[in-house]
């Protein structure tokens, strides 16, 4: 399949992508624990698996961030954000978090960065089954079938899961005279659906794909830490996504189109008295998007590529506080140009869309590379951004504000990455990357409280700038591999017009670290992950009294490989959290100790034994 | 280890779902302010939206509303003596000087809870209108504002405290929010209300914000317009001048004031704030509460009796009243 807009003017931005054997371990998980144990971003956690959670990048807010299925933003129309407990890492081939990619690329409105989630196959395979079957701590339990059937002409992929937990830890509630332990209520959830996807490969001239993304997800929403009585609150999500493409490939160059529907339903109700028989809170959330691109790419020589294409698409939303049936539709012209040479890239984007009752400036990003020898590549970034308000912002009743003013911005983005060791060294590798980043962000939307209800105003011009730094290397000595990895992030998101403290946005740490250790072998793997998050402060003054004191948490992983040619297995263990870390991601929300999950993949491939036929 | 004897304690309602409400305390001798005297003196935050505080002898009942309780702590040392948990959605406390009190609770279909205490139990429970709120005695008699809640409401119920019963409900305006009483009258704070049509393009109805006088005697009202249609504002906040022939209101233009005899026009605005808390103190002063947002720390304005500023001072999230011990 040719490679997408990301991939190709990828330089100057900062890319981490899960592999297979993350993919698999946190499979049947959900991508908000994925990216919280391995990512120093911050990742917001409303409380344990199933909870509701969202990523701030690079100091910008969760709906300033895109989640992409299959090149699609699957962000909520209403409200911008991206439930992360609603992604299985396992429904994907690939997934990877972007900082700093342009907005012109796509039109995504992303400020932050991009999460890419994407299928693709692999046309050498014929037949491939895994189960992932795992039993953890608080009543989880967690499966996912995936299937992949077909041959170099066509393949059908088809992923079933389900996940469910009780939820039901201990805690201590420091809410609560005493500090008494706590087990948390109300707080079970179920999320089951399917993924399916079908690749057609016509003599490598025509390429059709297409795929379906069904899921539901239950959810109680237990009370807050302090509270003294049970919760009443409870959110059912379902989605329908399909999506389908053509491309024709020529000699140098190829088309392509594509279309995606999204069909998404909310139903969050809540009551005073869990007796009451009615709900004091009913709400319904219909919306219905279409969206469709068409592109051309055409490779000019061996050093230049250009492309162009067109964007458009819609919206309806159905929700009571709309008062009415809501439309609105989006168009868009993009174009781009990559120059690559041995020692230097350059990319150019631009973008220009129109929205209903806005016209966006033309977006537009230079980034690329310069290779100042075999191990050292510097790297840089200049772009704008611009984001469309949300639905809820225009719309809602009371307070929405059809002319609130989008927000918008520019970056820059500059670093370098640094080989360590020779390069004729082939079985160890160390290596480093450094990014430093900066950003504003004019007319940032935020609810706030008028007489009688609430309403978006642009209300906050912030400046986010920082560090993302990463060390990491590995050791093959004979049959065992070492791997180790740390991240350290310095964020400093500023708002310049707060009125009082030093403006830290909430939740964002001024410092993040992660670090990881792993040892391979043929039929064994650990690791060890670790993670510190600095002192955040939960309200906009940087009241100390509010603020979150730094944490700690540590991970282990341990599994054991079993089975040759076609057919292999692996248990593992994970533990989480290993030594009891008391700590709240967002303040007053439960989160879990220790706790723990044992997992089974079995996979059965008859692409392997081909292979070894082939060879 | 605090040793308070007197002073103005601050209700600061804090973010929802964060357990950020506290209480300051304020020395209007001094001007000192002492913010979160609750986590200060018990090593633990107070809860989620602090509703309001009352007190009695020398102890306070905080009513917490999304922590579903309410906390006694000892006025001195603010350190908590106990608290009842479990009730959902409580409003405001109002002491019986016999060891007991009555609580309003509820959003929609509201009822007063009698509560205990000394053995920290609710003893009684009557159900009153919709989305009770604040409530005052006279004699053996209890009135309380129905505001209506997350639904509608335009009464007041009366309580008869030796029988536990409602002996009267009394039409006001639409939303009454707020309650106060001298002498033989009572004054409730109605804040009007709005109703769109289905699809939210029309108003179909809308009501002024009045001020209702109620007759003790024989519960006869008589009613003064404080607002206007279309301004987009519905008062909450009401407070007897130390005189008890002046009232203080808030309204879209800041605070203003009317003679509570309601035959007169509402002079003012006196203070040129849009206000989230409104009380007054037995020397005739004024305090009004600032509450710039709801993750941010809010501001206290304490004006003489000539609407002079006399002092400020932060105080914590959302403040929305005040109670003085003296």
């Amino acid at each position: 399949m040719v490679s997408t807009r990301h991939i190709l003017y990828h330089e100057g931005t900062v890319s981490w992508k899960y592999d297979s054997a993350t993919l698999s371990r946190f499979a049947t998980a959900d991508l908000g624990q994925l990216l919280s144990l391995t990512l120093p971003y911050p990742v917001m956690l409303y409380g344990p698996q199933g909870a509701l959670s969202g990523i701030l990048l690079r100091g910008s807010a969760s709906n300033q961030t895109t989640v992409a299925w299959n090149g699609f933003p699957i962000n909520s129309a209403t409200t911008g954000t991206t439930d992360l407990s609603l992604i299985t890492p396992g429904l994907s081939d690939g997934v990877s978090v972007n900082a700093g990619v342009p907005g012109s690329l796509f039109g995504y409105g992303n400020v932050g960065g991009v999460i890419f989630l994407e299928n693709h196959p692999d046309f050498i395979n014929r037949l491939n089954v895994t189960v992932h079957a795992g039993m953890g701590s608080f009543g989880t339990r967690q499966a996912l079938l995936g299937t992949k059937l077909g041959n170099e002409a066509i393949q059908a992929h088809f992923n079933v899961f389900s996940r469910t937990s009780d939820n039901d830890f201990y805690f201590r509630d420091v809410y609560k005279p005493g500090s008494p332990l706590v087990q948390l209520d109300h707080s079970r959830f179920r999320h089951a659906g399917f993924s399916q996807g079908t690749f057609l490969n016509l003599k490598g001239e025509h390429q059709v794909e297409a795929g379906i993304w069904y899921q539901v997800k239950e959810m109680e929403i237990p009370s807050i830490m302090g509270a003294t009585a049970t919760g009443t609150a409870f959110q059912k999500d379902s989605v329908f996504r399909m999506y389908a493409g053509y491309t024709r490939r020529y000699n140098r160059s190829f088309f392509r189109i594509r279309s995606a529907v999204f069909n998404e339903y909310i139903h969050y109700t809540d009551k005073d008295d869990p007796l009451d028989a009615f709900y004091s809170i009913d709400s319904r959330i219909r919306t219905l998007q279409l969206m469709n691109i068409a592109e051309y790419r055409v490779y000019l020589g061996d050093h230049l590529v250009a492309d162009a294409g067109l964007t458009a698409g819609g919206v309806t939303a159905r929700i009571q506080s709309y008062g009415q049936r809501t439309v609105e539709t989006k168009y868009g012209v993009f174009t781009g140009l990559r120059v690559a040479y041995p020692r230097w890239t350059t990319n150019l984007t631009m973008l220009k869309e129109w929205v209903t009752h806005y016209d966006p400036p033309v977006q537009t990003a230079l980034n690329g590379t310069y290779k100042w020898s075999d191990r050292l590549v510097m790297k840089a970034k200049l772009s704008n951004h611009y984001r469309i308000p949300s639905l809820n912002d225009k719309y809602w009743i009371p307070g929405g504000n059809p002319d609130i003013r989008p927000e918008k911005g520019w970056s820059i983005d500059a670093g370098f990455s640094l080989g360590l060791l020779p390069s004729r060294v082939s079985h160890a590798s160390l290596g480093m990357d450094i990014t430093a980043f900066t950003s504003t962000i004019i007319d940032w939307i935020q609810w706030i409280p008028g007489t009688d209800y609430w309403y978006p105003e642009n209300y906050l011009r912030v400046w986010a700038r920082g560090i993302e730094s990463q060390l990491s290397g590995h050791l093959q000595t004979g049959r065992m591999k070492l791997e180790g990895e740390m991240n350290y992030f310095y964020t400093r998101s500023q708002n310049r017009k707060v009125q009082q403290g030093d403006g830290q946005l909430p939740y964002v740490p001024f410092h993040a670290l992660t670090s990881k250790i792993s040892v391979i072998t043929d039929r064994f793997f650990f690791a060890w992950q670790g993670s510190v998050t600095g002192k955040r402060f939960s309200t906009a003054d940087n009241s100390e009294s509010y603020s979150l004191q730094p944490y700690y948490l540590h991970n282990l992983y341990a599994g054991w490989k079993a089975g040759k040619n076609s057919l292999a297995g692996e248990i593992s263990v994970q533990v989480n959290n290993l030594f009891n870390e008391q700590y709240e991601s967002i303040r007053a929300h439960a989160m879990p100790g220790t706790h723990i999950l044992i997992q089974v993949v079995m996979n059965f491939s008859n692409t392997r034994s081909e292979r070894k036929q082939q060879n | 280890m605090f040793h308070f004897t007197g002073g103005v304690f601050i209700v600061n309602e804090g973010k929802f779902n964060s357990n950020t409400g506290s209480i300051s305390h304020y020395d209007p001798s001094s001007g000192k302010m002492i913010g979160d005297v609750f986590m200060q003196a018990n090593g633990r935050p107070l809860g989620d939206v602090v509703q309001s505080m009352a007190i009695t002898g020398d102890t306070g009942v905080i009513v917490v509303n999304n922590s579903q309780k309410i906390e006694m702590v000892n006025l001195r040392t603010f350190v908590s003596i106990g608290s009842v948990t479990g009730i959902d959605y409580p409003r405001h406390f109002l002491p019986l000087g016999d060891g007991t009190g009555l609580l309003t609770a509820g959003s929609f279909g509201g009822s007063v809870y009698r509560i205990d205490l000394k053995t920290l139990r609710v003893t009684d429970t009557l159900a009153v209108g919709n989305g009770p709120e604040t409530l005052v005695r006279m004699n053996n008699r209890v009135y309380v504002v129905n505001s209506g809640g997350w639904t509608i409401d335009s009464t007041v119920s009366v309580i008869d405290l030796d029988t536990f019963s409602i002996i009267d409900t009394i039409p006001v305006g639409d939303q009454p929010a707020d309650i106060v009483c001298a002498g033989n009258d009572l004054w409730v704070l109605c804040s009007g209300r709005v109703l769109y049509n289905d699809d939210w393009t029309q108003v179909i109805y809308e009501s002024d914000a009045q001020i209702t006088r109620i007759s003790f005697s024989d519960h006869t009202t008589t009613s003064m317009i404080i607002g206007q249609k279309g301004d987009g504002y519905n008062p909450r906040r009401l407070a007897l001048g130390n005189d008890g022939s002046t009232l203080y209101f808030d309204e879209a233009g800041g605070v203003y004031r009317v003679e509570a005899d309601l035959t007169t026009a509402p002079e003012g605005p006196v203070i040129r704030k849009r206000v989230y808390g409104l009380e007054t103190d037995r020397y005739g002063e004024l305090y009004t509460f600032i509450a710039p947002g709801f993750d941010m720390n809010g501001y206290m304005l304490r004006y003489n009796m000539n609407g002079m500023l006399v002092d400020s001072a932060t105080v914590g999230i959302a403040p929305n009243g005040a109670v003085s011990w003296d």
